[in-house]
């Protein structure tokens, strides 16, 4: 929840919830969502660098959008803006498929 | 009694289960003297095993007997409980990671297979086999693995191979074993083979792998890395894929079979052009 507004908003802490485990399949990587099974396609996440890079940064800490904006200013030859508006995806995408701890946070 | 499931020895114990696989359809062509070698891994029935407090992974009713199956885990061991309608004691086998498997009594052919199935599936996991939901047939000494949900055609589609395609026979309709041997993916046949009896414990290694799905014409499609994990994943057995340690295992056989085998998508009609399509991709038009 965020200190500031009391909602889920962009400075609201967030955790990856650890039980979703990032798996390398021949040279590129996934996170397997777990559902029901035995049925059609599975579901996945799939990463790219980029991706890895946060998820492996920022696995096991809390965090907030301004820190994947920060890592991604400190890796790559973006401008602010830009990574301001690749953090705010990037996060949306965790929320979106549940790789978040629930209540956006501890 | 020994049986040679997948080219690995696994001794079962239990007069009664033994006395019971000895007149099932399936099992006889996969038994084996017992003085050739020692078992890889062992099966023992008539056992007390209680069934504690555990964490269920996953269950379903068979619609062929309505028994209701259970698989859970607790403590780093894992469960498969099958409960009759009769609301007697229920059948249970407890897998704790080693190569034998206890479990109680049985004395109904249905859960006898399939809870020789499911021990299999868990300790097959650990060496890098794995039965896989599909249909299979064998072309120039290869095999294809035919995936889809149930109600898909699978067997539709294999039955349209050996109609269409000389040379081609089936070697199991259910749930054939994968298996990666020294690096290499083969298939083998296995005596579970759903309602068509076809039991062969023969081995080929694997030319390609299909996932089937209904359309109103004939294409089909390689799949890259990722797409090629969603279509085979859910085809692994399902109550070991809700479990961390038996996914990495399973996850690790199928990263060898997506690096060495191409995995298609094939929609299809059910008719001997379908068949001529998968064939074609995967053999090439001579």
């Amino acid at each position: 929840m965020c200190v500031f507004c009391g909602f889920l908003c962009n400075f609201a802490a967030m955790k990856i919830n650890p039980v979703n485990k990032l798996r390398e399949i021949v040279g590129e990587h996934l996170i397997l969502l777990q559902g029901k099974s035995g049925g059609d396609m599975s579901k996945v996440v799939a990463f790219n660098e980029t991706s890895v890079l946060l998820w492996e940064s920022l696995l096991g800490r809390e965090f907030e959008t301004e820190d994947v904006k920060q890592i991604l200013l400190d890796n790559y030859e973006v401008d602010e803006s830009t990574a301001a508006k690749d953090a705010a995806e990037w996060v949306r995408t965790l929320r979106e498929n549940d790789l978040l701890m629930p209540e956006g946070g501890k | 009694m020994l049986l040679k499931i997948a080219g690995r020895l696994v001794r079962v114990e239990g007069e009664r289960e033994c006395g019971l696989l000895n007149s099932m359809p399936g099992f006889p062509v996969f038994m084996v003297d017992e003085g050739s070698a020692s078992a890889q891994w062992t099966v023992r029935f008539g056992r007390n095993v209680a069934l504690p407090e555990t964490e269920e992974l996953y269950s379903f009713v068979s619609e062929d007997t309505g028994h209701r199956s259970v698989f859970s885990r607790k403590d780093g061991k894992y469960y498969y409980a099958c409960y009759c309608l009769d609301g007697g004691d229920p059948f249970v086998m407890r897998y704790d990671g080693s190569a034998v498997i206890d479990a109680t009594g049985v004395n109904d052919p249905s859960t006898l297979r399939f809870a020789l199935w499911m021990a299999f599936a868990c300790w097959g996991a650990g060496v890098g086999v794995a039965p896989v939901h599909s249909s299979v047939v064998v072309h120039r000494g290869q095999a294809v693995l035919f995936l889809g949900e149930s109600g898909t055609g699978k067997s539709t589609h294999t039955r349209l191979w050996l109609q269409h395609i000389p040379d081609a026979r089936l070697l199991n309709d259910d749930s054939p074993i994968l298996a990666v041997e020294e690096g290499h993916v083969a298939v083998y046949g296995s005596p579970w083979s759903g309602k068509t009896h076809c039991y062969h414990p023969d081995r080929f290694p694997l030319a390609a792998a299909v996932r089937l799905s209904q359309a109103p014409e004939n294409r089909i499609r390689r799949l890259g890395t990722i797409e090629a994990f969603m279509a085979l994943q859910p085809s692994f057995p399902p109550g070991l894929s809700q479990d961390e340690r038996f996914t990495d295992r399973l996850v690790s056989v199928l990263s060898r079979v997506i690096s060495q085998v191409p995995v298609y998508h094939l929609e299809c009609l059910p008719d001997g052009a379908a068949a001529r399509t998968s064939h074609d991709a995967i053999f090439g038009t001579r």
